[in-house]
């Protein structure tokens, strides 16, 4: 925006006959397409596993329950007592689809940076859980169900075009995580976290814990057609380029739970690939694989998408040396 | 007559100055299902979450440069002299594919080729302000992301991810739903990762601070107030979100 005003406004003007010309008048681009099925082959990805299968086919059970799930009813109970402890300004929603709501004070939720030279101390986690404990307490939000609790620090860094670089804490985070026959209930949904600022003061709250009702034990593939899986398809839908190989330091059963916006009939579990990849120069990601664990799903683990069609080039705008 | 042309150039320019810059707000978008072509998985929502993230912003206002798709989505539109009739024609972009450390990919080998690495990249010495990489690992942390410096030539933000990230097909409209509801773009990119992604993938967004005018409280133009170009900037910043 800081270069050639109006050449910006002749462009925009432009752009603006570009898009009623070619792209019609603000219609949704809408699904025109069946969805596209085509499995691939990994590009020969080298997958070695640092956990014993064989020591995983003993200890991991044959069958393992399945949930039928409904849309959570405490989160909306819990909204007067957020809206006291958060303010009445407080943002607060609800999704329909699995009863998960998401409130927060957005003048503090993410919302102030550390500068750099700031001294922040950093919080421990016996701070943080005491903090939440009294929050959660308030909005009589602990959940009865066992669960595990963990805290993390989100990170701010800068740097400057010296060079010179310097780290700082942004705030923080604690989250519960429902148990279910020992399995922890991971992914988008399954977990009560509270967001704290740099303060240790509560700031934002998540809550996607959906009501569930046990429907019968069903048969799990085992930990070695798993791995085979895995071997064939190391990626999954992980969003990784230039991957080479991959190393497996864990795989365990768990079960995962949806976001708070897409319905979700069925709690089911899964394998759980927690993943370091390597390209050939040697960058090294952390990633998570879901993998359906039941010989037959009750259902895919993820909502379906439509098909879109993009445009066709060429465009209507005028290429380099055209113009 | 005459007095119509001078208040419209009077209108024009009142409008750039304060803020509209260009007088209209453009969206463009790229994504891939089809990314066998240059080696990696093909993947079932790309579309959707570029598509879907396209027509909030297109039903609030903003003007759609380009949806293009598949093999019409070219690593040419993302690096000079191109850029400026397409990624550097908009104020906002999202791309949609694969990623890794410090590049993203592509569906079309011959446009130029498969990947736009970091040193190719610059942006904002036109008119982005915003762009979204939602692919894997663009921005990693231990200033693994210092690698984008160049890219910001006026470039306000890239919003994408730490680690691994997973193919949602609601991320882009859940981003953009609180975008025109008046959150900055790092609440709203924070909060759209924290509802689709689970243990192990953090989000992550950089910025450039010039003076007092720091990137970080950015909303999106018409949404809330928009710092003027960090550029060229004192110091870049990164941050990260833990989405378990």
């Amino acid at each position: 925006m800081n270069l050639h005003r109006v050449s910006q406004v002749v462009m925009g003007i432009a752009a603006l006959l570009a898009g009623a010309l070619t792209i019609g008048s603000g219609q949704p681009v809408v699904p025109i397409k069946p969805p596209l099925v085509t499995p691939l082959l990994p590009g020969g990805i080298e997958v070695v596993f640092q956990v014993s299968l064989d020591k995983l086919a003993r200890e991991l059970p044959e069958k393992l329950m399945v949930y039928r799930t409904y849309p959570d009813p405490e989160g909306m109970a819990q909204r007067t007592a957020l809206e006291h402890f958060l303010g009445k300004s407080a943002y607060f929603e609800v999704e329909q689809a699995s009863g998960g709501v998401f409130c927060a004070d957005l003048s503090r939720l993410w919302a102030k940076a550390p500068q750099p030279g700031d001294k922040v101390p950093t919080l421990g986690a016996q701070t943080l859980r005491a903090a939440v404990q009294e929050f959660l307490t308030a909005i009589r939000g602990i959940p009865e169900d066992k669960t595990t609790v963990s805290t993390s620090t989100d990170r701010m860094e800068f740097v400057d075009p010296r060079g010179t670089r310097q780290s700082l804490p942004l705030g923080y985070n604690v989250t519960y995580r429902r148990l279910l026959e020992g399995y922890e209930v991971i992914g988008p949904g399954g977990k009560i976290k509270v967001f704290l600022d740099l303060g240790g003061q509560v700031a934002g709250y998540l809550r996607v814990w959906r009501k569930l009702a046990p429907v019968g034990e069903k048969a799990l593939i085992s930990v070695y057609e798993a791995a085979e899986r895995f071997k064939k398809d190391p990626l999954g839908t992980v969003l990784l380029a230039d991957v080479k190989r991959v190393v497996v330091s864990e795989l365990r059963l768990a079960y995962l739970a949806r976001g708070m916006a897409d319905p979700q009939r069925y709690l089911q579990p899964i394998f759980l690939f927690t993943c370091t990849a390597y390209t050939q120069k040697g960058e090294q990601t952390q990633y998570v694989r879901y993998m359906e664990a039941l010989s037959q799903p009750p259902e895919s683990l993820w909502p379906e998408g439509g098909s879109y069609s993009p445009e066709d080039r060429p465009r209507t705008l005028p290429k380099p040396g055209e113009d | 007559m005459f007095r119509f042309w001078v208040l419209t150039v009077i209108l024009c320019l009142g409008m750039s100055w304060i803020g509209w810059g260009d007088a209209y707000r453009e969206v463009g978008i790229e994504w891939i299902n089809i990314c066998s072509p240059c080696g990696n998985d093909n993947l079932g929502c790309r579309d959707d979450v570029a598509v879907r993230f396209y027509n909030v912003l297109r039903a609030h206002g903003y003007v759609g440069l380009f949806n293009f798709g598949n093999a019409s989505a070219w690593e040419s539109d993302f690096k000079e002299p191109h850029d400026q009739y397409y990624v550097d024609a908009c104020d906002i972009v999202y791309h949609a594919d694969h990623g890794n450390h410090c590049r993203f990919a592509f569906g079309n080998t011959s446009h130029d080729d498969c990947r736009l690495w970091a040193s190719e990249a610059r942006w904002g010495n036109q008119d982005l302000e915003w762009i979204v990489l939602d692919d894997c690992s663009c921005l990693p942390r231990h200033y693994g992301w210092t690698c984008w410096g160049d890219a910001f030539q006026g470039l306000h933000l890239i919003c994408s991810f730490d680690t691994g990230a997973h193919d949602s097909c609601s991320r882009g409209e859940r981003f953009a739903n609180k975008l025109v509801a008046g959150w900055t773009v790092l609440q709203a990119w924070f909060y759209a990762c924290e509802t689709t992604e689970g243990d192990g993938t953090y989000a992550a967004v950089m910025g450039a601070v010039k003076g007092s005018q720091d990137s970080y409280y950015d909303h999106i133009w018409g949404f809330g107030s928009v710092c003027s170009d960090p550029y060229p900037m004192n110091y870049w910043w990164w941050c990260n979100h833990n989405c378990d």
